[in-house]
């Protein structure tokens, strides 16, 4: 009866080769399953929370893009209240490579990178020499602080391009805030009864520098 | 009379083809249960874990980017695309406060996000059923636009 089953040894290595071949399949897709395991959600709210950072309504912004300087300095308890999406995840902000803000420690997770502009804004006080009762703001500025001293001539109208932004008939004396078109370079006329000596007028401008950075969102689960 | 062991010489093919079968029957069985009843299905939920997720995360991302930059009156609307089904079920997208919840009727597969939106942002509500159209509508209302989800 022996001499007939010569083929069962045959049968044996073939599924022997089966069962090898089965399980490296598996071994293959696991891998393959690993290697397809991202994490969409910490990618999504890297993206929405640098989305939010950037708007132009947000807590953080001057304008669309434009961070003030101070603003990253946010506490994770402000970052939370602000940005809700943030909510229970652990979150790193960079600004140039620098940490602004650390909450939890993300290792890995997923990153989100913009180039942003971070904008500073300064307070350049200058006592200007009158040429003709006439001073140009050297850089463009939102508002102008006027400080008019007295002295002998009496300041009645201030133009800025010619649009009358201060006017008194009997005089302007004080500290007066001076709204200004950020888009033109502006011209300040003093209109008076005599010419003006330098130092009767000393005028604040707030210049904005912006310089460019890369900011970072690391967001992990 | 023969000899004896002649009379079932012809049995041993029989037998052993029998045997050869068998083997191979059982195999075959213990195979595809251990496939079936194991490993496929634990994959689906995986690869079904992971389409949840990222349909909540691509949807999330839609309903947000549909809400227009601050103006006073403006309607959008939206179509999104979500598949058919999960996992071989149909499966239900729906808004829960301001969150985007996944519900599907295998328990393994879950999937929650939260919304960005900008504070200006009125109420969410809504809910898709897989299969549908799924739309995102937008409108504006007097305290904020309002974001509804139909499918």
């Amino acid at each position: 009866m022996s001499r007939a089953q010569a083929n069962l040894p045959a049968v044996a290595v073939a599924l022997v080769l089966l069962t090898s071949t089965a399980g490296l399949s598996v071994a293959l897709a696991d891998a393959a399953f690993a290697g397809a395991d991202r994490d969409p959600a910490d990618r999504r709210v890297a993206d929405a929370l640098s989305d939010r950072l950037v708007t132009e309504s947000s807590s953080t912004t001057r304008r669309a893009n434009v961070l003030r300087e101070d603003a990253l300095s946010l506490t994770p308890a402000a970052l939370d209240r602000s940005f809700p999406v943030a909510r229970g995840h652990e979150v790193r902000l960079e600004l140039n490579g620098a940490t602004v803000l650390e909450r939890g420690d993300p290792i890995g997770g997923a990153t989100v990178r913009r180039v942003v502009l971070v904008a500073r804004q300064q307070a350049v006080t200058l006592t200007p020499t009158l040429d003709r009762n006439a001073t140009t703001i050297p850089r463009r500025t939102r508002r102008v602080t006027l400080e008019i001293g007295p002295s002998n001539a009496t300041v009645r109208t201030v133009r800025a391009n010619d649009r009358i932004v201060l006017h008194d008939p009997s005089g302007l004396n004080g500290s007066y805030d001076v709204r200004v078109s950020r888009f033109e370079t502006v011209r300040l006329r003093f209109e008076t009864d005599r010419p003006l000596a330098r130092g009767s007028v000393e005028l604040t401008y707030y210049p904005t520098v912006t310089s460019k950075a890369t900011l970072a969102v690391t967001v992990d689960a | 009379m023969r000899p004896p062991g002649h009379r079932d010489r012809a049995t041993s093919p029989v037998v052993g083809k029998a045997l050869e079968a068998g083997l191979v029957v059982l195999f075959v069985g213990l195979l595809t249960s251990t496939l079936f009843g194991n490993v496929v299905p634990a994959y689906r939920a995986a690869a079904g874990q992971e389409l949840a997720e990222r349909t909540v995360a691509g949807a999330a991302d839609r309903i947000e980017g549909s809400v227009p930059p601050d103006a006073r009156d403006a309607t959008v609307r939206r179509r999104v695309d979500l598949p058919d089904t999960i996992a071989g079920a149909a499966y239900r997208v729906r808004v829960d406060g301001r969150w985007l919840v996944l519900d599907h009727p295998d328990p393994r597969i879950e999937a929650s996000t939260r919304f960005a939106f900008p504070d200006r942002v009125a109420s969410v509500r809504g809910t898709w059923e897989s299969g549908g159209e799924p739309t995102v509508t937008v409108r504006s209302a007097d305290d904020g636009p309002v974001v509804v989800l139909r499918s």
